[in-house]
C-alpha cells in the first residue's frame, strides 16, 4: 500500500488542462486579466490625453517689456507654440483691469531689477489658466542668451556655453552603455509575482477549498494520485497565470511605449531570461503553498484572511527593497535568498540591484527546485489526508499528517 | 471461486478511535457483496482503504485482475463515494468526460459513453445543465454514471442508495443486477439492510469496527435455521395450539393475525400442515429472518449492543 511520490505527466497534464479552461471562463478570472489592462490603458491613455489638452490649451499673456531688449526676443522664441504673446505698452493699472475682465489669462513684467535677479511673477486673475512650466523654458532661454551677450560673447560662443550636460554610466566590462532593463526587468517582474500570487494564487487555493466542499475530491483521488492532482492544478493556474500576465505585460508595454523608447532600455534575451526563470520557479513554489493551505480550510472565508498572511511572508523583502538595493551581496541578504519562502522575492531585488555570479544563480535555483518539490510534497500529503477530514485542520493535525501514515 | 480481492486483518484508528479492527474478507469475480453495518461501523474508513484513498495502520489488500495478482489499478476499478459531488458550476457532460479522461478515457470514447449512460438514466437533456441546477437524485445518478463509465471490472459503491426516494432506490438496484449480469464485480456498502439483502450473493456486516457476520447470504439465513411466519386467519378460529409449541415464539398477536417466529428447521412443512388443518387460513407467508435480525443476533451473541438509530 505504499504511494510513490512519481508524478504521472499525463494525469498531472488532464489535470492543468481541465483547471485551465475552468479558470479561464470564471467571472474572476475574466474581471481581474481585462479589468486591470484597460486601466493601465485608461491611466496612460488619460495622462496623454491631459499632456495633449494641456499642449493643445492657448495660454494668451501679456508682457509690460521696461528692458526693451526681452520683448522682442520672447515673441519670437514662442512664435509656433501654444503661448500667445503681445507686448503690451499701456499702464500696468491699465493691464490689469483687461486682464481681470478676461482679455490675458495673465501678464508678466520684465524690469531691469528681476532681469538682474532672475525672479519673474505672472499675475492672473485666475492662476489656474496659468502653466509656468510652459513659459519658463523659453523665457530662461531668451534671459540666458541675453545675459551671455551682455558678457560679450558671439552668437556661436553662446550656442556652446548653452549646450545641454548629458551623464551616462557605463559598465566597465561591456561596450554598449548600462541597460536599464537589468534594473527594471527584475523589479517589474517582483512586482508581477505579486500581483500573480494575489490574483491566480487565490483562484488556486479558493478551488481547493471549493473542491473540498463540492466533496468532488474523494472521486478525484480514487482516480489519480494526490500528487497528480497537485502538480496538475498548479500547473494549470501557472498557465492561467501566464497567460494573465502576458495580457498584462502587453497593455502595459503598449501603455508604456507612447513614454519609453525601448530600444534605449537595452532589452535583450540575456536581461530577460535569469529573472524570468526565477518569476517562473517563485510562481510555482508559492502556488504550491496556497494549494497547500487551502488543503488545511473549510471555508473560503478562512482562505481570505490567511491569504493575507501567506502573501506578507514571501513579499516581506519587497518591503526592505531599500535595504536589499544598496546592500545586494551582503551575507544576511545572501543566506535569506536562499531560504523558502523568501527566495523568488529576494532574488528578483537582487538581480535589479547587481549581477548575481553564475554559481549564485545555480545555487538559488537549486534552492527553488528543492522548495518546490518540499512544498508539493508537503502539500499533496496535507491534500490527500486533511482534504477528507472536511474540516478546518489545526498545526496539531498538520504536525500529524506531516509525520505518520494517516 | 476466483477473487478479486482480498482483504486481510485490516486495522485503522483516528487519534485513538478504533475505525477498523481487523478485519478479512474476500469479494469473488462476479458477486455482489454487501458491506453492511449501522452508521459509524468502519464501513467508509474500509473503503477508502481499499480504494487508496487512506493507509491502513495494519493488513494488506490484494487484487486480482484479468486473472493477474496485482495492486489497486485506479483505472479498472469503479467507485462512488460516499461523500458525493460533482464540480458544481461546469456542465454534467464535462464533469463526466473529465472523470473518464482521468480513469485513461480517451475523450471521445468517454463523451459517447456518457451520452449513453444519461440515455440510460433519463437524463440526456440535463447534458449541458450545470451540475448545480439538477436535483438530489440527478446527481446522484450523474455520479453513478462518473464510476462505471470506464466499464470497470469491479465496482465499489459506498452507500449508493442513501438519500434516494423507493423510486430511485429501485432504479439503482436494477442497475447493479444488470452490471452483475454484464460480469462486474460490486462490492457496496449500506445500512438498510432489508433494502439491499435481495440483490447480495454475499454480505459481511460490520459493526464498531468489527467483523461480526460473513459469507453466503443463502448459506447464513440456512444456518440460522429459523422461519418469520405471518398467519391471517378466520377471527372465530382459536390459535392456542400454536402458543403451546415450544419451538415458536409469539412477536405480534392480534384477532386473526400472528407473528412468529419458528425455529424448527426442517419441520416447517410439518407446522405449515398443522396450521391449515386447524385454522380457516387467507394467507400465510413464512421467510427466513431478515438480515437485520439476523444483524441484531449476531451482535447480540456476542455480549455488544446495536444502537438501533444507527441504521436511520
Amino acid at each position: 500500500m505504499k504511494k510513490s511520490m512519481k508524478i504521472s505527466l499525463p494525469n498531472a497534464k488532464k489535470v492543468a488542462k481541465w483547471e485551465f479552461t475552468k479558470g479561464i471562463r470564471t467571472p474572476m478570472f475574466l474581471v481581474l486579466t481585462f479589468v486591470i489592462p484597460l486601466l493601465i490603458l485608461g491611466i496612460g491613455s488619460l495622462e496623454f490625453i491631459t499632456q495633449e489638452f494641456r499642449q493643445a490649451q492657448t495660454m494668451e499673456l501679456a508682457l509690460i517689456d521696461n528692458t526693451g531688449e526681452i520683448g522682442p526676443r520672447l515673441l519670437e522664441q514662442t512664435e509656433n507654440t501654444n503661448i500667445q504673446l503681445e507686448i503690451f505698452t499701456g499702464s500696468q493699472e491699465e493691464l490689469k483691469q483687461k486682464t481681470l475682465n478676461g482679455a490675458y489669462d495673465g501678464f508678466l513684467i520684465i524690469t531691469p531689477e528681476n532681469l538682474r535677479e532672475g525672479h519673474f511673477q505672472i499675475f492672473s486673475g485666475d492662476p489656474r489658466n496659468i502653466a509656468p512650466a510652459q513659459i519658463r523654458p523659453h523665457l530662461e532661454k531668451v534671459i540666458t542668451e541675453f545675459r551671455l551677450e551682455s558678457l560679450g560673447l558671439v552668437k556661436e560662443e553662446i550656442s556652446s556655453a548653452t549646450r545641454p550636460v548629458s551623464l551616462g554610466v557605463q559598465a566597465l566590462e561591456e561596450e554598449a552603455p548600462f541597460a536599464i532593463a537589468r534594473f527594471l526587468v527584475p523589479i517589474a517582474l517582483g512586482m508581477i509575482l505579486l500581483l500573480s500570487v494575489i490574483f491566480s494564487g487565490q483562484m488556486l487555493m479558493y478551488g481547493v477549498i471549493k473542491e473540498k466542499r463540492n466533496r468532488v475530491v474523494e472521486i478525484l483521488l480514487s482516480s489519480i494520485s494526490s500528487f497528480d492532482l497537485l502538480t496538475g492544478k498548479i500547473m494549470g493556474y501557472g498557465l492561467l497565470s501566464l497567460l494573465q500576465v502576458g495580457i498584462w505585460t502587453t497593455a502595459g508595454l503598449l501603455t508604456a511605449s507612447r513614454f519609453v523608447n525601448f530600444q534605449d532600455l537595452g532589452l535583450s534575451l540575456e536581461i530577460i531570461l535569469p529573472p524570468f526563470i526565477i518569476f517562473l520557479l517563485g510562481y510555482i513554489m508559492l502556488a504550491s503553498l496556497f494549494a497547500a493551505l487551502g488543503a488545511t480550510m473549510k471555508e473560503a472565508e478562512e482562505g481570505s484572511q490567511a491569504q493575507g498572511l501567506i502573501i506578507l511572508i514571501p513579499m516581506i523583502p519587497l518591503f526592505l527593497s531599500g535595504l536589499l538595493i544598496t546592500a545586494p551581496n551582503a551575507l544576511w541578504v545572501r543566506i535569506f535568498t536562499h531560504i523558502p519562502p523568501f527566495i523568488p522575492a529576494m532574488a528578483l531585488l537582487r538581480m535589479g540591484a547587481t549581477t548575481l555570479p553564475w554559481w549564485e544563480m545555480g545555487t538559488i535555483v537549486l534552492a527553488l527546485l528543492l522548495s518546490i518539490v518540499l512544498f508539493i510534497y508537503i502539500g499533496s500529503r496535507i491534500f490527500s489526508r486533511g482534504i477528507l477530514q472536511y474540516e478546518a485542520i489545526g498545526f496539531k493535525d498538520l504536525s500529524k499528517i506531516l509525520r505518520k501514515k494517516y | 471461486m476466483e477473487e478479486i480481492l482480498q482483504v486481510e486483518n485490516l486495522s485503522k484508528s483516528f487519534g485513538g478511535k478504533i475505525a477498523v479492527d481487523n478485519i478479512s474478507f474476500s469479494v469473488p469475480r462476479g458477486q455482489i457483496l454487501g458491506f453492511l453495518g449501522p452508521n459509524g461501523a468502519g464501513k467508509t474508513t474500509s473503503l477508502r482503504i481499499i480504494m487508496g484513498i487512506l493507509n491502513p495502520d495494519k493488513g494488506d489488500i490484494f487484487f486480482n485482475f484479468n486473472g493477474k495478482p496485482s495492486s489497486l489499478d485506479k483505472t479498472k476499478v469503479g467507485y462512488l463515494p460516499e461523500e458525493k459531488g460533482l464540480y458544481e458550476e461546469a456542465k454534467v457532460l464535462p464533469n463526466l468526460i473529465y472523470i473518464g479522461q482521468l480513469k485513461g478515457m480517451k475523450k471521445n470514447s468517454a463523451r459517447q459513453k456518457a451520452q449513453k449512460w444519461l440515455e440510460r438514466v433519463g437524463l440526456e437533456e440535463y447534458a449541458n445543465q450545470k451540475f448545480d441546477k439538477l436535483s438530489r437524485g440527478m446527481k446522484q445518478k450523474v455520479q453513478f454514471i462518473a464510476s462505471v463509465l470506464h466499464d470497470p471490472e469491479f465496482l465499489v459503491l459506498d452507500e449508493p442508495f442513501a438519500g434516494l426516494d423507493p423510486v430511485n432506490q429501485n432504479f439503482f438496484m436494477q442497475v447493479v443486477r444488470e452490471l452483475q449480469e454484464q460480469g462486474k464485480t460490486i462490492l457496496f456498502s449500506a445500512h438498510q439492510m432489508n433494502l439491499v439483502e435481495e440483490i447480495c450473493d454475499s454480505i459481511f456486516l460490520i459493526n464498531k469496527g468489527k467483523q461480526i457476520l460473513s459469507g453466503n447470504l443463502k448459506e447464513i439465513k440456512e444456518s440460522y435455521k429459523e422461519y418469520n411466519v405471518n398467519i391471517y386467519f378466520n377471527p372465530e378460529n382459536d390459535p392456542s395450539f400454536l402458543l403451546d409449541n415450544p419451538d415458536i415464539q409469539i412477536n405480534k398477536k392480534n384477532i386473526g393475525y400472528l407473528n412468529f417466529t419458528f425455529q424448527g428447521d426442517n419441520k416447517i412443512n410439518k407446522l405449515i400442515d398443522q396450521i391449515t388443518a386447524n385454522l380457516d387460513l387467507k394467507e400465510i407467508q413464512a421467510s427466513p429472518p431478515p438480515l437485520h435480525d439476523i444483524f441484531i443476533n449476531a451482535v447480540q451473541e456476542r455480549g455488544e449492543e446495536v444502537d438501533e438509530n444507527q441504521f436511520a
